[in-house]
């Protein structure tokens, strides 16, 4: 049986909170038009004088835009009928070099010209970027990295069926995310169900060490490592006494 | 009277039993392939996807399909003890009770020197929950090809990549469940269930309705159980309380899909 009467009131808000923004913009664009309308019915004259004298100048500067571009594609086209010259008037000075350096000058000294053809090589470097961006991504993510959806699925799971491959999950994932308490907690629960998952053990030690009981945690390993002479708790077990694990 | 939404809601209980298969056209090519990869001399198949995607049912599927021609053997849930993972081979495969710890050595032996007519088959649901070290094993084990293993694994979005060039560079086939698509969605559900007999209610799953039910589960096959559970549920709940002018009879209002999906936490609301 669901309850029915909270389950509509929460569905009731979440109809309001998704149509929230739809309101706020809208109130907000009515507002914006209203005080612009306002300002503009009083203001009418003067913008109308300031465009006109601005109107002019944006001409004659599209004219010279054009102009460049103009000249621009002529450029490549002459240079290419000059290589092929090249090759068969062997030792002709080439006048498309000085006409070249004569253009670039004449570029340069109409600064607006300029800065025109500069923003293209701008654009393409911009371009070039992606795919270094692209290939930095398997290198990050070169770790397990369990979202904390995960983490309550398994949870969730581990409520229902008591896996010990479960609880160690959640013991590492815990103990990766740096809650050492829980971390701990699991490792405990996973050892109650299985003494003998290495991993066990040796995640409760390291969580112990990390929540400062580095005591505990060496008297614990001595106790296993007499049990199962297992490497990895003894090469743990020097971490920890040398220092090396904190 | 028992009310006709009692057995619908039963329909969308979330276990995995192969007699509940439900033939997709996508999922059977990739059930096809794969079951020709297990006759091929291939050394282990993995299977992988996000959780939902229907890897556990296609094991299931697989192992009741193949049992009564093959040596197939199904682990839902991982042994984790090396030892203990071994020793239940050991027995299950080669009829080999063994008291006491097993080494990989050990089982070597006991593989070698039992001569099976057929190649046996492992599946392993879960290989995620496995340590490195006996995953380690478990990838010597079918270099012998003394058996195969099929493998499922749940990897995020962020492990997809590593899972995918990790098996790649070896030389293991790799087969990868997806979320269904709307059209796979809408089968999906009415087969569910026409096969219970709830042709009422499958009629009531309009192209509309499935839309909303993809759009909030991403085609996943367990949310949209747990959705759809909890949806009849709510119909049920309305009956229990008299409320039948609340219960549609021909398409289901948005409103009820939303409750659900509040319900079963799809909206956070
Ligand atoms: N082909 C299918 N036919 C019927 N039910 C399916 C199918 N695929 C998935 N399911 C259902 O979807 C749910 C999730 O599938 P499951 O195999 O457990 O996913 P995974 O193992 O990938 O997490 C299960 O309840 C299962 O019954
Ligand atoms: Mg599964």
């Amino acid at each position: 049986m669901l309850n029915i009467p909270d389950l509509e009131k929460r569905w009731l808000h979440y109809k309001i909170k998704s149509f929230l923004p739809y309101i706020i913009t809208l109130i907000f664009t009515f507002l914006i038009i209203t005080i612009y309308s306002f300002f503009d019915t009083s203001n009418s004259k003067k913008i109308i004088k300031i465009k006109e004298t601005k109107n002019t100048p944006a001409v004659t500067k599209e004219k010279k835009k054009i102009i460049i571009q103009k000249s621009l594609q002529k450029k490549p086209l002459q240079k290419t009928i000059n290589s092929s010259e090249k090759h068969t008037l062997k030792l002709s000075p080439s006048m498309s070099f000085i006409k070249t350096i004569q253009r670039d000058k004449a570029i340069e000294k109409r600064p607006v010209k300029y800065k025109k053809t500069k923003l293209k090589p701008i654009q393409k470097v911009e371009i070039e970027l992606k795919p270094i961006h692209k290939k930095q991504v398997p290198t990050i993510t070169i770790m397990r990295q369990n979202t904390s959806k995960d983490i309550q699925n398994i949870l969730h799971r581990f409520k229902e069926d008591k896996n010990p491959a479960l609880s160690l999950f959640l013991a590492k994932n815990y103990y990766e995310l740096g809650d050492y308490k829980k971390a701990s907690n699991y490792a405990l629960i996973t050892n109650q169900l299985n003494k003998k998952i290495e991993d066990s053990w040796l995640i409760f030690a390291k969580s112990l060490v990390k929540m400062g009981k580095k005591e505990k945690a060496i008297q614990l390993l001595q106790e296993y490592i007499s049990k199962s002479h297992s490497t990895n708790a003894a090469i743990l077990l020097d971490n920890i006494k040398s220092g090396e694990f904190q | 009277m028992k009310s006709i939404y009692l057995n619908s809601k039963n329909v969308f209980i979330d276990t995995v039993n192969s007699k509940d298969y439900i033939q997709l056209d996508r999922v059977s090519i990739i059930y096809q392939s794969l079951k020709n990869s297990i006759q091929k001399p291939l050394k282990m198949i993995l299977l992988y996807g996000k959780p939902g995607t229907g890897k556990s049912m296609f094991l299931t599927k697989l192992h009741n399909d193949l049992s009564p021609s093959q040596n197939i053997y199904l682990y839902k849930t991982p042994i984790l003890d090396e030892s203990e993972f071994y020793k239940l081979l050991a027995q299950d495969i080669f009829e080999t009770k063994y008291s006491g710890e097993l080494n990989f050595t050990q089982f070597i032996k006991i593989v070698n020197s039992k001569k099976l007519e057929s190649i046996p088959v492992v599946l392993l649901d879960e290989a995620q929950l496995y340590s490195q070290a006996l995953m380690e094993k478990i990838r010597l084990l079918s270099d012998t090809r003394t058996i195969k293993f099929v493998i499922t694994l749940h990897k995020t979005q962020k492990e997809d990549l590593i899972a995918k060039e990790h098996f790649k560079t070896r030389i293991w086939e790799t087969i990868e469940l997806k979320n269904s698509s709307k059209t796979e969605l809408k089968i999906y559900i009415q087969k569910k269930l026409m096969k219970a007999n709830c042709f009422d209610t499958a009629n009531i799953f309009t192209e509309k309705t499935v839309h909303k039910i993809h759009k909030l589960t991403r085609g996943n096959y367990r949310d949209t159980n747990k959705l759809l559970y909890t949806l009849f549920d709510l119909f049920l709940s309305y009956e229990e309380r008299n409320r039948f002018d609340k219960i549609p009879t021909n398409k289901i209002p948005t409103k009820y899909i939303e409750m659900a999906a509040i319900q079963t936490g799809l909206i956070d609301a």
